[in-house]
């Protein structure tokens, strides 16, 4: 984990690509997607077959923010052409890639969630969790604990926000598993704690795959190596 | 407004007949003949008891009719039993209003004997306050005809209550808090008048400057609505509404009725009266005594003088709660205050004028914002410190006030400290001077003049209306009702759509292929098309649907396919045909309702619409009369009203529509007397310039 954080420092970026900023979640205990990252047209389509169709693919760097609007993700991809045709319109488009990011497609019942961790400049790490999506910014229906998290604080913030009636059984879906919920928010906590090299992380969306919540997009960013400090 | 409902007549009363006195000390019957001599009042004062006698001087009658002259006012306290008779009688020798203190009617069940009583009074020119009340107070005409408060301290604060208890215990309170009253009335059961009625007296007088109401219930919310908007032009109308009941259970069946915590209606439709809603009693007294003193301010912006950063700071807080804006021109803040502040002050706003300053830099400091005609209000906090001269304390609030009158400029104080700073609050408010414990009760204050004078400044009370073809509408209604519905089926819900010009998805029948290929090409692709038949429920199952057709091959196909699937399916169906339906483009999804209110008749709700409405609750109502500016600012006070705007680099949406749409809404709900609630949900938002589609619309009658 370490590991991965000061490398990517060493190399001076600023954050994460979202492939390693769910390697890096996925060690704290979050639950995330199925994924991986192919550097050609072959190996995209051989991790498609692996995961099965349908698949999403994302182009995947550090550097790349507003995926969506340069049209780099590409969703529901339902064959071995597909694929290969979506790996060329990304990889086609002329921006620095580290590769593409092929997902499992989750046929979400369009509950989303965001779970954040931020720096307080008094209180350090905290952790957010509320409604996500498009809604996040508008209706900001969020709360915040302070890391590390007991299991007591996630269950309070998880039932904080106004909307918490979508985590339970809603519109035929089944009740959002609780306990995954509560130890993943307290897994972000201790990223947060133990590791001064992270700022800020962002999940968003956190969808509901039947009972289990899901990252299907994560962002660590990076916090600015200090003046003069070395990077081991 | 009713027409030569003369109010004035129950406020002040050349005449009053106690049907009910009683010699004996300890009986309402006595306390009511009492406190009218004891109040003064120069009338003439008929007791009534068939026993005859004298009461405190004045002549008994054995009844109403053997009075000599004409009776303005007949006060009732006999037992309800014999309630109706007694009545009668007023009623029969043209008594114009009659007020019945007798309580047991229509809040005890007793509801046939209480409209009876009404009727009778009614049909003979008599109008009927209560049952259920204490009486009236006016200090125009020195009349106190309640029989419970001996002493009613006299001013400018006029209030309406309807509970009994409450409204007594406030007179003692007004008392107490040296805020003086210019009437006081209890309306009960309002089986007649109402606070509409006697909004229109209250505010005619030149005595009341403020107007405390009590509400638990309305009923006839339009009038009420009216008389409160005609209320709030002319003076502040403080509202006092309890009554946070669950009412949305009772009507379920519409969201805007579930998502309608009645609070949340009375809150909006209060708020677009222009009436201030106060949360607490003590809040509501502050405001009272403070309104009824003080100038209108000339800007909105106000400056904090202090001599601590805390308090300071949390005055600055308090502010934007209260909605009370700063003043921020550095320089001119530099000018006016740099001579009463030290260099380690602080003279941006809040002024610190630091813990030594003593009264002479208090003194010096206050006087600025009163003659300074740059800043519109002051507010004045102070922190008790061992360097301050605290016998100089009242004398110094005393003289800047002082100053602040004279100049028109609104001022607060809020001091903070031991027994000499509580001493005086207590001398300074007898005085009524506007001294706080606490900067939030000043600045409640402050912000609560400024929002009833805001409103005034910028109010519109027009009402917008939209053209709708109401005949249509009428003659959906009667065929829905002719089958016995209680609701409209999806296809009326559409009519009524059309008859008021709201956007919906095309949707047309095709009774053959060549139709098909028509109807598609006149609404556009790409379209959906479904089967109808009365024979096959489940349209899907029987593959009777096909999605997303996107020209005119796919849709011979799909034509072809939808009549072979349904026939496999189901071999002896009827098909009346195929509907081609516009696919409704992705957009913005939003509600909008509408609903009569059991208490505040038609009202309209708008907000974030499709499967979030009743988790996000994301909606704001106000009063189906409404205008397009107030149909705006109610969109823009949910927190979705950001997806509209266009979030995360999207283009704005097309708001106009919005308000127009809610517009002929609300014209529905005012103008079609039958139908009870609409629901448009969802209704989806395009960019600006592509209007909306109605996709979903849900309509509730009744006969």
């Amino acid at each position: 984990m370490k590991e991965l954080l000061r490398n990517a420092i060493g190399r001076g970026q600023k954050a994460l690509s979202e492939f390693d900023s769910k390697r890096l979640i996925t060690m704290a205990g979050f639950p995330v997607s199925r994924n991986d990252l192919a550097r050609t047209r072959e190996e995209a389509v051989a991790i498609a077959e692996r995961l099965g169709f349908p698949v999403v693919l994302k182009g995947c760097s550090d550097t790349l923010t507003h995926k969506t609007e340069m049209g780099m993700v590409k969703l529901k991809l339902k064959t071995v052409s597909e694929v290969a045709e979506a790996y060329d319109e990304i990889t086609g488009k002329g921006a620095r890639l580290d590769g593409v990011l092929v997902q499992e497609w989750i046929e979400g019942d369009k509950r989303e969630f965001v779970v954040g961790l931020t720096r307080d400049p008094q209180f350090g790490p905290c952790v957010m969790f509320g409604l996500g999506g498009i809604f996040t910014e508008a209706l900001r229906d969020v709360s915040f604990r302070i890391a590390p998290l007991s299991e007591m604080d996630a269950e309070e913030m998880i039932d904080e926000i106004q909307t918490r009636k979508l985590l339970g059984e809603f519109r035929g879906s089944p009740a959002v598993d609780r306990a995954e919920l509560v130890k993943a928010l307290m897994g972000i906590g201790r990223l947060g704690l133990e590791n001064d090299e992270i700022a800020e992380i962002d999940i968003n969306p956190l969808i509901v795959d039947g009972d289990k919540p899901v990252a299907v997009d994560a962002l660590v960013i990076l916090a600015a190596p200090k003046a003069g400090a070395k990077i081991a | 407004m009713r027409e030569e409902s003369n109010m004035n007549l129950l406020f002040e009363p050349r005449s009053i007949a106690v049907v009910g006195a009683s010699s004996k000390p300890g009986k309402i019957g006595f306390s009511v003949v009492r406190n009218l001599k004891q109040g003064g009042f120069k009338g003439k004062i008929y007791p009534i008891n068939p026993q005859g006698g004298e009461i405190l001087g004045e002549q008994v009658y054995g009844s109403v009719k053997d009075i000599p002259g004409d009776v303005d006012v007949a006060s009732i306290i006999v037992p309800a039993k014999l309630a109706f008779d007694a009545v009668k009688e007023c009623a029969d020798k043209g008594v114009k209003h009659i007020q019945i203190i007798t309580s047991g009617f229509s809040e005890v069940g007793e509801v046939e004997l209480e409209h009876k009583i009404v009727d009778y009074a009614k049909s003979k020119g008599s109008r009927v306050l209560g049952p259920n009340i204490f009486g009236v107070f006016s200090a125009a005409s020195d009349f106190n005809s309640t029989f419970s408060a001996t002493e009613i301290a006299r001013g400018h604060v006029a209030i309406l209550t309807q509970s009994g208890a409450l409204g007594i215990a406030m007179i003692g309170k007004t008392a107490v808090n040296n805020i003086g009253l210019s009437a006081i009335v209890s309306i009960g059961n309002k089986a007649d008048i109402d606070e509409a009625d006697c909004l229109e007296y209250v505010v005619k007088s030149d005595l009341t400057k403020v107007i405390l109401m009590y509400v638990e219930g309305v009923k006839g919310g339009e009038r009420f609505i009216e008389a409160l908007k005609e209320a709030t032009k002319v003076k502040p109308v403080v509202v006092l509404k309890s009554g946070r009941s669950k009412r949305g259970a009772e009507a379920a069946a519409s969201h805007t009725g579930s998502l309608a915590g009645a609070d949340e209606i009375t809150d909006a439709v209060l708020k677009q009266c222009g009436a201030l809603r106060a949360e607490s009693l003590q809040e509501a007294f502050n405001w009272c005594k403070f309104l009824s003193n003080a100038p209108e301010p000339k800007g909105s912006r106000g400056v904090i003088v202090t001599n601590g950063g805390g308090i300071g700071v949390m005055a600055t807080d308090a502010c934007e709660k209260y909605g009370v804006e700063l003043y921020d021109d550095q320089a001119v803040l530099k000018e006016v205050f740099a001579p009463a502040t030290p260099e380690f002050g602080s003279l941006k706003n809040p002024i610190d004028i630091t813990g030594g300053a003593n009264s002479a830099a208090y003194d010096l400091a206050l006087s600025a914002p009163a003659v300074s005609d740059k800043m519109d209000s002051t507010m004045a906090l102070y922190c008790e410190t061992a360097t301050f001269d605290s016998e100089n304390l009242a004398p110094m609030i005393r003289n800047t006030y002082k100053k602040h009158m004279e100049t028109g400029t609104p001022v607060v104080y809020a001091i903070v400290g031991g027994s000499a700073v509580e001493n005086a609050i207590v001398e300074l408010n007898r005085e009524n001077v506007p001294v706080y414990a606490d900067p939030y009760d000043a600045i409640s204050c402050m912000g609560a003049l400024y929002r009833h004078h805001d409103f005034n400044k910028t109010r519109d009370d027009s009402i917008s209306e939209s053209k709708i073809d109401l005949g249509a509408i009428e003659k959906v209604i009667d065929k829905a009702l002719a089958d016995g519905r209680t609701f409209l089926l999806a296809n009326e819900g559409q009519d009524v759509m059309r008859a008021a010009g709201i956007m919906i998805p095309g949707a047309e029948i095709a009774k053959s292929i060549e139709d098909a290929v028509k109807h598609a090409e006149n609404i556009g692709y790409p379209v959906v098309m479904k089967v109808v038949s009365r024979d096959i429920l489940h349209k899907s199952d029987a593959g009777g649907v096909a999605l997303n057709i996107e020209n005119k091959d796919e849709v011979l196909d799909a034509y072809e396919a939808i009549m072979r699937n349904c026939k496999a399916y189901k071999e002896d169906a009827v098909i009346d045909g195929i509907e081609v339906c516009e696919m409704v483009k992705k957009g913005t999804e939003i509600i909008i309702g509408a609903r009569k209110d059991p208490q505040m008749g038609p009202i309209v709700m708008a907000g974030m619409g499709g499967i979030y409405v009743e988790v996000m609750k994301d909606v704001a109502f106000r009063s189906a009369a409404l205008n397009k500016g107030e149909a705006l600012k109610m969109i823009s006070e949910t927190r979705s009203y950001a997806l509209l705007l266009g979030a995360r680099g999207e283009d704005q949406k097309d708001i106009d529509v919005v308000v127009d749409t809610i517009i002929k809404t609300a014209t529905i709900i005012r103008k079609v007397p039958r139908i009870s609630d609409i629901e448009i949900n969802p209704i989806v938002v395009y960019e600006k310039g592509n209007g909306v589609k109605a996709v979903d619309v849900r309509i509730l009658i009744t006969k």
